[in-house]
């Protein structure tokens, strides 16, 4: 609509000068969203908006076709049953006539035909979106003809933007197809002390995503509860939440594993294959702090265990890991978690953790040389401030009120964390939630955010993990969009660009042939 | 060249702070009373039965100074004990069995440090372990991978803790000497990457201490890192399985007496100006490093100087 109101915006400035009209194309573009709500010239003569509008659908073509094909695909279930429940319905009726006819038993029958059924669904599913998009495209190029009137030139110019559009729709399409075929399927998660805190956050986000989970931690109880209270929240959102099919998958075990214990990790290493037959995702994701104060007030108990957690865990951890996946045909991705320290900086008062995290990272990059050939993946993934105990214990209310601004719950850091986690590929990824435009975001919005967590006197005014959940089911809707809009980014800026490109280097053309004076 | 300079900065910068000192001396009357620290030196240097920490126990014996050695085999610390007495005479050098894994250990330590010299003033963390193996990570045993990160980390820091315990209560302070190792600058070590991951953990302690101490406002104990370079010692020697590591000892690694003779002299420099800015020692330098690899391969020079190369 905007692009129309701009369209209309230009002509009476271009009435005496056709020939600025591309020049100020960018710039007006700004002032006729800023004049939109202004209303239409009504001046403008009928010559002039003719040619304007015939760029418009050139340019708007590619913008609409792309605008369509990601609505269609979001809606993706209307088109299957519009296009292929017909279709799907006489297929499965004669497959199931030839079915009979060679009288197999009846439970194999039935199950052939389930996934022929399937096979065709989707075949029909693509088909039907194709059909669709090359129609829409069919009815801009037709629009685009019909405002040309006739002028070769301009039709040249139509069918240029018509092939741009084409490409660059393909281009994105492709993508989202693969993306979806990368997402689809469930993923066998390793994820070691995932009984609280973030790790329990990771593994009920990958659960519900429809993932294999296998929860680790020291203690056999908590192990059990854990295991108690996701597949609770698996069956509700398997009753309320809206992807059925992928969570009928899902699947949550565990173990009791001290992870710097080899035969514990071992021990663990063996269940997880036992039960799902290979490992795709491991994250190392024990650790622990003991606490902010001097080196000196640290027992030797204290310094024990978080250098056996963090740093022994981790290593003994990735080295199973690594061997299990280095013997799977698919191989694996093994993610270790960032925490203060990791980039170097010093940390007093956590002088053990820091440097233990300052090590991890040293492991990475030496990890990233020794698997440069094999098919295992070595990442960090860093999820900035969480508020969990390990950051809360020992806190003053000074640091709380700095938590405020840039500290987030464990499940808003999983939720944007595990879908870039399981579409992973390559090796050697940061996946990292305090990315510069978050921090940037927390920062100017810092006024906004005092209060959020604690309150002046550093009482903590979030919920309690359990009533987070309960509201969790209904939040989840709302803020997959926000996340489905952080992990498109990438791709629509560079359809974008390269839309753009295509747009420049028409109108350059157009310019040099219809006005070889300027 | 560099450390010429490094070493008249600092000699600078102590002179700027001494009034500085005195002054926050004497405001903070309730502090202990400082004592200049004076040559010669009590030192102490753990894993010092042999490799560097040997070569150094014995060149600040040659220098005039006390020194505690320390070892996880008692034979061992035994035989150099002897060994060293007969060379510098009976109450110079002292030797207990101490593994610095262990917190009880690195206590018996200090107290067997007070009980014989009273104060330590030099306190070097030299144990550390490879493992001796050098192999990709999914090879590696379990056992040697335990090995290496307590030693490395969880020796390190409990030997730090202690010692900036017993230096607080000294009048002298004291100095505290951490060495690093390969991957401490963060460049990728393949092959040995839990020795790596330690030794970069080790730097970044250092860091946080020096941070942690500042935030305190102690001045008179002080957390310095220590880089020996390539030494030819067990520890190196073990990994010299590929050309390019036959290569490199070849070109940069120095036999520990060479780099002992190098690093003392700096290390007693720092308490005898009385300095208390946290330093960083280098032994082989960027600069020294990549003019020896250049004359390599522009003369030939440290050709097979240890190992053969094929």
């Amino acid at each position: 609509m905007a692009v129309i109101i701009t369209k209309l915006h230009i002509s009476p400035q271009s009435l005496d000068k056709i020939s600025f009209e591309e020049h100020q194309r960018s710039r007006s573009l700004g002032r006729g969203f800023l004049s939109s709500g202004f209303g239409v010239h009504k001046k403008s003569y009928a010559l002039c908006v003719q040619q304007c509008r015939s760029f418009k659908s050139k340019d708007g073509g590619g913008v609409e076709k792309k605008q369509k094909e990601k609505f269609e695909i979001l809606k993706e279930n209307q088109s299957k049953t519009k296009k292929g429940s017909g279709f799907r319905n006489s297929l499965k009726r004669a497959v199931s006539w030839v079915g009979t006819l060679p009288s197999q038993s009846n439970e194999e029958h039935r199950e052939a035909v389930a996934k022929l059924e399937e096979v065709f669904s989707s075949a029909a599913l693509q088909i039907g979106r194709y059909i669709v998009t090359m129609m829409s495209t069919g009815v801009v190029l037709a629009v685009g003809f019909q405002l040309s009137g006739g002028d070769s030139h301009m039709n040249t110019l139509i069918w240029y933007s018509w092939l741009g559009g084409i490409i660059i729709g393909t281009m994105i399409g492709a993508n989202m197809v693969l993306d979806e075929h990368c997402r689809a399927g469930p993923r066998n998660v390793v994820i070691t002390g995932s009984t609280r805190g973030l790790g329990k956050a990771l593994a009920r986000e990958f659960l519900l995503s429809g993932d294999h989970v296998v929860v680790a931690s020291r203690s056999p109880e908590s192990v059990d509860t854990t295991i108690r209270e996701l597949e609770e929240i698996l069956k509700e959102g398997m009753i309320t939440g809206s992807n059925r099919t992928s969570l009928a998958h899902a699947k949550v075990v565990g173990i009791a594993c001290d992870v710097c214990d080899p035969s514990d990790v071992q021990k663990l290493a063996n269940f997880a294959v036992n039960e799902f037959g290979s490992i795709d995702i491991w994250i190392n994701n024990a650790g622990t702090n003991k606490g902010f104060r001097p080196l000196l007030q640290f027992s030797d108990e204290d310094i024990k265990q978080i250098v056996s957690t963090n740093l022994v865990g981790s290593i003994l951890c990735t080295q199973e890991a690594m061997r299990m996946m280095m013997n799977q045909p698919k191989g694996g991705h093994i993610f270790n978690m960032d925490g203060a320290g990791s980039g170097g900086s010093s940390t007093p008062l956590t002088a053990v953790y820091g440097s233990t995290k300052c090590g991890l990272r040293q492991l990475q990059s030496s990890l990233l040389k020794e698997c440069k050939r094999s098919k295992v993946g070595v990442h960090t993934a860093s999820p900035g401030m969480v508020l969990t105990d390990l950051l809360l214990s020992g806190s003053t209310t000074k640091n709380k009120q700095m938590f405020n601004i840039i500290c987030e719950l464990p499940e808003t850091v999983a939720r944007t964390l595990v879908p870039r986690m399981r579409v992973v590929k390559g090796t050697g990824k940061a996946i990292n939630y305090l990315t510069p435009p978050r921090i940037l975001l927390a920062l100017v919005t810092a006024w906004l955010r005092r209060g959020r967590w604690f309150d002046d006197q550093g009482r903590a005014l979030y919920a309690a993990e359990a009533d987070r959940l309960r509201n969790w089911a209904e939040n989840r809707a709302m803020f997959s969009f926000t996340d489905a809009m952080e992990m498109y980014t990438e791709n629509t800026w560079v359809s974008v660009f390269s839309l753009s490109v295509v747009c420049a280097f028409i109108i350059l053309s157009s310019t040099g042939n219809t006005f070889p004076g300027t | 060249m560099q450390e010429n300079s490094n070493y008249t900065i600092n000699m600078g910068i102590a002179y700027l702070n001494y009034p500085v000192v005195v002054k926050a001396q004497t405001s903070s009357s309730s502090a202990l009373s400082r004592e200049p620290m004076l040559p010669p030196f009590n030192v102490l240097i753990t894993g010092s039965t042999k490799g560097i920490g040997y070569a150094l126990a014995k060149e600040f014996l040659k220098a005039g100074d006390n020194v505690i050695i320390c070892s996880r085999s008692a034979e061992r610390v035994q035989s150099t004990v002897q060994s060293l007495r007969e060379e510098f005479g009976e109450q110079r050098v002292w030797g207990t069995k101490c593994d610095v894994r262990e917190g009880k250990d690195v206590k018996d330590l200090v107290a067997f440090a007070q009980e014989n010299l009273k104060y330590v003033d030099i306190w070097i963390n030299n144990a550390g372990s490879n493992a001796y193996s050098y192999k990709p990570l999914a090879e590696a045993s379990d056992e040697d991978l335990i090995e290496v990160v307590t030693t490395n980390t969880l020796g390190l820091m409990i030997c730090c803790r202690e010692a900036m315990k017993m230096m607080l209560n000294q009048p002298r302070g004291g100095h505290i000497f951490n060495i690093d190792g390969a991957g401490s600058d963060g460049r990728p070590t393949p092959r040995f990457a839990a020795y790596g991951a330690t030794k970069r953990s080790v730097v970044h302690l250092t860091k946080s201490l020096q941070a942690e101490l500042r935030m305190q406002d102690v001045q008179n104990v002080v957390v310095h890192n220590l880089s020996p370079g390539m030494v030819t010692t067990d520890l190196l020697m073990s990994g010299a399985t590929t050309n390019q590591a036959k290569f490199f000892i070849n070109v940069l690694a120095e036999p520990a007496e060479v780099v002992a003779e190098y690093l003392v002299p700096n290390i007693r420099s720092i308490p005898a100006n009385g300095s208390t800015k946290p330093t960083y020692i280098r032994f082989l330098t960027g600069v020294k490093a990549y003019s020896q690899i250049f004359s390599r391969f522009a003369f030939g020079a440290r050709r097979n100087r240890y190992l053969l190369e094929d």
